[in-house]
């Protein structure tokens, strides 16, 4: 492997010889202000381009001096071709105008197609906020990680839920990040709403096979969620009054050209009007959550930058008979960008996250107290080099410290207390990177290398378990004490080849390796599944991943068709044992097994991407399956994310400049579960009872799951752009009232005693109303 | 207290979670097989061997069971009960010994190939845990509360060894126990026999302090019949210990019997026996210590007509400690 880095390296060496002209400068939103990042800036005679970084600079090396043409664009932005002159070293600003459905502007190109043609990965999916915005709110939100969700290859996990499977990978293999952060339970109210704020997000780029070397730590995916930049122009606004909940963004230059500011909120109060019910289930009862995210920009000087962004929110759930429930995330980001020279930027980055939960709760004088966190305390480091037109070497470094805490529970009664602790984990996950994009003519390349470290910490006490997998002591570690070490090399690789006009092939290969694992019986999700680190009895999960891609854009990039084919292969994947004892385990490792597992798909996408009516269809096929000795008697069976077939249909057409509909269309195979086919009497205790009898894990499968939504969106300027912009939206989700299953449920008639299964739904037709502005 | 967590939670989750509707599944057809069960005790009585037949999981109607089978205990044969029903019976005053070996021997022609197969299992008696206290306590606070007023806590020495514990609870009521001794199991389902393992935190040898179990204000013995529990009726609770193979397939069917709610349940599996071939079922022996004690008044808990319809117009003279 060090020959690889050497190679590398003296590779994109040998090309920083030639003598070149530097253009460098940043790319801004036109009207705002705001640095457009990972805006595409391609040179059309050169047939290459470079990438803005996160404060929307770039960086273009030409080989020769002349006159070149280069053609800017972003998503959800009318690209712009423009000429230079550059016959010397220059700086040059460029502003992109917003693609403004509610204008009448002739838009004649995307970069998303083109990108998606272009760049050596597979398996990536960049959404813009306005690409989120157009399809259906949900109890009026839109929601980027629904939006994520009718992409091919990603699945929701279980109705109404935020957690998602990328390519067959469980929900806790997806990075999610905001700002760089990594969030840990991405949903409020249980899942059914993301805790990102759509006003508040740039962009979100889904990385399903090719995570970037740059990231690691998760098997399935990166889903990286960049928030906007204030507008250094004026003062402005947005928000949406719903009728269940409402959200407001406030931003604007603090000091012009130098500080920015945004600062939004959100909350959800239709539980507050529970206590108002004549329900007597509902009476005692309180339910609500909010967030808040706020951004600071700083031009400290024309070559460093600073961020500091944050992100704060908190469920709160309570019943006066039993008592409360809350969960919170927070997150917190400090960035500096700095332009060491023309050529070389580095980014440093601080980040923090939080997440806690708490359920307590008393009856008479019983009560009890579980309280629970996670920390995360991580710094990066990452430099990118842009060694010429056809080199750029990225690399850096990142270290997290994590403290994994599953919390004491106690219970206090009149005559004592009953203290149960739950596992303590302290770890320290660090990994050092070295990536370069190159490309020949047609051809692109990007490859890399991900070295990640893992240790564990003391104090701790780690369990000795014997071969069936059961404890038969303990060890002591000190503290402060580096007593367990896991290392891995993560080598990342991909190529595309544009070989014929507006037609690519492309083929990759990356490794990940994951080191914290959600442990967790049901696919509704709780804020109660419990993370485990890997320790001297858990391994860390790897997964092999190789993925192959044609992709084909046509007429002018209006449409695009891609097929993409994946194959994964996972080992130490870990999944609970029978009757394993899930709840306020305090020897939890012994509950956990592991094996091998495999995953592969074909993915179809048709997207239209200009005009009156954009969307797009999409087929997966994939499948998801695990081998773990002592789990279904070591036979191969369905992972929670085996769901073979998967449609999307996603539509968008502005009828005309006021008035817009959209509607999106899901299909899935059902979800894998755990079915009863037996039963058998069992009359040791007087009484005949029956006992299910169940011969697999994850052999049957819940009905198949489907839904339509729809929504309409009235522009009350009537199309034309005003100071103050309002319009109303009206969305149904699940329109044809379709009855997906939740959860099954094993019940007995109490009138003949006969067995039958009972499926919970949680939606029928959810209608939802919005009045959106902005100033 | 976990069972507490969960009640918890599920009462959160059941606000969310709006409709349920019956639906059909398409299950496997699966091939019947063979169930053998029992279990012997500490204390003299009559004791069973079940033989019968696994059925569809949805299929109606009794399952199979077999009159023509030898059952055996260390060699001795067991007798088909009068009723038949694949029921095979002990002498009225079998003992299992504490450190002795059981072994059960069952010959059934189950493949009806004309000839019996033979089945086997053995189980060593477990020592029986003398309990050293037991202590029924109120808990309700409020008179709107409406969940479980009392707690039962026992303390026990815990024996050398792996132990595998459960419990069986008894209401007496004092009024009927003058006429006619009525002991009435507190639930009919199989959760109650283990209900609580002990197993895990207690120190080898050590006292154990356990919160036995929750007690209701009624016992629902049937559909048509419910049990109210008054001040001065007698909570029997009677101390197991099992072979840890019984232990098992107990724990084991009470998960899975746990489908009905699924959200919190444990990832259910085959269950594990420990009769040899492919069959169902488990043979075991466990012990039986019992200790006595009396539900406190509570002025939270029963009302004054309650009262009255019990123990006649002057109860409060009963109850004049001052625990009004």
């Amino acid at each position: 492997m060090r020959k690889l880095v050497l190679v590398v390296l003296l590779t994109t060496l040998s090309f920083s010889l030639f003598s070149k002209v530097t253009i460098k400068g940043y790319l801004y939103d036109s009207l705002s202000k705001e640095p457009l990042l990972s805006a595409y800036i391609f040179v059309n005679e050169l047939k290459t381009g470079v990438i803005t970084d996160f404060d929307g600079a770039y960086t273009l090396e030409l080989d020769e001096p002349g006159e070149y043409t280069l053609r800017l664009s972003y998503v959800g932005y009318v690209t712009s071709n423009v000429k230079i002159q550059a016959t010397k070293n220059q700086n040059k600003d460029f502003f992109l105008e917003e693609d403004q459905l509610l204008l009448d502007e002739v838009v004649v190109q995307t970069d998303g197609a083109r990108k998606r043609l272009e760049q050596p990965l597979t398996g990536v999916e960049r959404l813009s906020i306005s690409e989120i915005k157009k399809l259906p709110a949900f109890m009026g939100e839109v929601d980027v990680i629904k939006a994520i969700q009718a992409l091919p290859g990603v699945q929701s996990t279980s109705e109404g839920s935020s957690s998602f499977s990328v390519r067959g990978g469980a929900p806790d293999q997806n990075l999610i990040l905001i700002d760089g952060a990594p969030v840990y339970n991405a949903s409020h109210l249980l899942g059914f709403f993301s805790v990102f704020n759509n006003d508040i997000i740039n962009d979100a780029v889904l990385y399903k096979g090719d995570m970037p070397v740059s990231h690691g730590g998760r098997l399935s995916s990166l889903l990286d969620i960049n928030t906007k930049e204030a507008s250094n122009d004026k003062f402005s606004g947005q928000g949406g009054i719903g009728l269940i909940s409402s959200r407001l963004l406030l931003e604007g230059p603090i000091v012009k050209d130098r500080l920015t500011a945004w600062v939004a909120g959100r909350v959800f109060y239709a539980g507050l009007f529970l206590p108002l019910s004549s329900d007597p289930a509902l009476e005692g009862t309180l339910l609500t959550f909010y967030d808040l995210n706020a951004k600071l920009s700083a031009t400290i000087n024309e070559k460093n930058r600073l961020f500091i962004s944050g992100y704060m929110g908190e469920d709160y759930f309570a019943s006066n008979d039993m008592g409360n429930f809350n969960y919170s995330n927070k997150t917190a980001t400090l960035r500096w960008s700095s332009i060491i020279d023309s050529s070389f930027y580095v980014n440093t980055n601080f980040l923090g996250s939080w997440y806690n939960y708490y359920v307590g709760g008393g009856v008479g004088d019983l009560s009890v107290d579980w309280d629970a966190a996670i920390q995360d305390y991580g710094f990066t480091q990452d430099y990118t080099w842009v060694i010429d037109p056809h080199n750029r070497l990225t690399f850096g470094l990142s270290t997290s410290l994590k403290l994994l805490d599953s919390g004491d529970a106690k219970i206090e009664q009149g005559f004592g207390t009953n203290e149960i602790t739950l596992p303590r984990t302290t770890t320290l996950e660090s990994g050092l990177y070295v990536a370069n994009e190159q490309s020949y003519g047609q051809l692109k390349f990007q490859y890399g290398l991900r070295f990640s470290v893992f240790n564990n910490i003391g104090p701790q006490s780690e369990m000795l378990l014997d071969d069936n997998h059961e404890k038969i002591g303990s060890v002591e570690y000190g503290e402060g004490e580096f007593y367990n070490t896991f290392y891995n090399l993560e080598p990342r690789a991909g190529l595309s080849w544009e070989f014929y006009k507006d037609m690519s092939l492309k083929a990759s290969y990356s490794r990940t390796v994951q080191y914290i694992h959600l442990l967790q019986t049901t696919t509704a999700g709780t804020p109660l599944d419990v993370w485990r680190a890997s320790n001297t009895n858990i391994e860390p999960e790897t997964c092999d991943q190789f993925s192959l891609g044609y992709f084909y854009n046509f007429d002018r990039d209006t449409y695009s068709l891609s097929v993409e084919g994946y194959y994964k292969i996972l080992d130490n994947v870990l999944d609970y044992k029978d009757f394993a004892t899930v709840l306020l385990n305090e020897d939890i490792d012994e509950e956990v097994l592991n094996g091998t597992g495999r995953a592969y798909g074909v993915e179809f996408m048709f997207r239209k991407e200009l005009g009156n009516f954009t969307g797009w269809l999409s087929y997966t096929y994939s499948r998801s399956l695990r081998t773990i000795p002592g789990v279904n008697d070591g036979k191969e069976y369905s992972s929670i994310s085996d769901r073979p077939h998967s449609i999307n249909i996603v539509g968008n057409y502005n009828i005309n400049n006021w008035i817009d509909i959209a509607a999106i269309w899901v299909y899935a195979t059902g979800q894998p579960f755990s079915a009863p086919d037996e039963r058998v009497g069992f009359a040791d205790f007087g009484a005949n009872e029956d006992i299910p009898i169940y011969s697999g894990r994850n052999q049957y499968r819940m009905p198949d799951y489907h839904r339509l939504d729809l929504s309409v969106t009235f522009d009350l300027n009537k199309g034309v752009k005003k100071k103050y912009n309002h319009n109303i939206n009206l969305s149904f989700y699940n329109v044809y009232a379709r009855h997906n299953s939740w959860q099954i449920a094993f019940k007995e008639s109490e009138d003949t005693g006969s067995k039958f299964a009972e499926m919970t739904y949680l939606f029928t037709i959810v209608p939802s109303i919005t009045y959106n502005f902005f100033f | 207290m976990k069972k507490t967590i969960q009640l918890l939670l599920l009462s959160f989750v059941a606000l969310l979670s709006s409709c349920t509707e019956p639906i059909e599944l398409d299950i496997d057809q699966i091939s019947p097989r063979l169930m053998i069960s029992g279990y012997l005790s500490t204390v003299p009585d009559t004791y069973s061997i079940y033989v019968s037949a696994s059925g569809g999981f949805f299929e109606e109607g009794s399952l199979p069971f077999y009159n023509d089978a030898d059952v055996f205990i260390n060699s001795v044969a067991l007798s088909l009960h009068p009723d038949g029903g694949g029921r095979y019976v002990t002498a009225s005053d079998f003992v299992a010994n504490a450190g002795e070996l059981y072994q059960l021997e069952v010959r059934v022609d189950f493949d009806q190939d004309g000839i019996k197969e033979v089945y086997t299992a053995e189980a060593v008696c477990p020592e029986t845990v003398g309990i050293l206290d037991l202590t029924v306590s109120s808990i309700r606070t409020d008179p709107t509360e409406t969940l479980f007023p009392f707690t039962s806590t026992l303390s026990y020495m815990d024996p050398a060894g792996d132990n595998y514990y459960g419990a069986h609870l008894y209401i007496t009521h004092t009024k009927d126990s003058a006429s006619q001794a009525i002991k009435h199991k507190f639930s009919d389902q199989l959760s109650s026999y283990a209900l609580n393992s002990f197993a895990g935190s207690e120190t080898e040898e050590s006292y154990a302090f356990f919160v036995a179990y929750f007690i209701g204000d009624t016992v629902t013995l049937s559909s048509e019949e419910q049990l109210i529990i008054y001040p001065l009726d007698t909570v029997e609770l009677e101390l197991n210990n099992f072979s840890e193979d019984y232990y098992t397939f107990i724990s084991q069917s009470k998960s899975s019997m746990s489908g009905g709610n699924p959200l919190f349940a444990p990832p259910p599996g085959q269950v594990q026996g420990n009769i040899s071939g492919d069959v169902l079922g488990a043979f075991g022996i466990y012990t039986q210590s019992s200790s006595q004690a009396v539900v406190p008044y509570d002025a939270y808990t029963w009302t004054d007509d309650q009262m009255k319809n019990r123990f006649g117009v002057n109860w409060k003279s009963l109850f004049e400690e001052g625990e009004e």
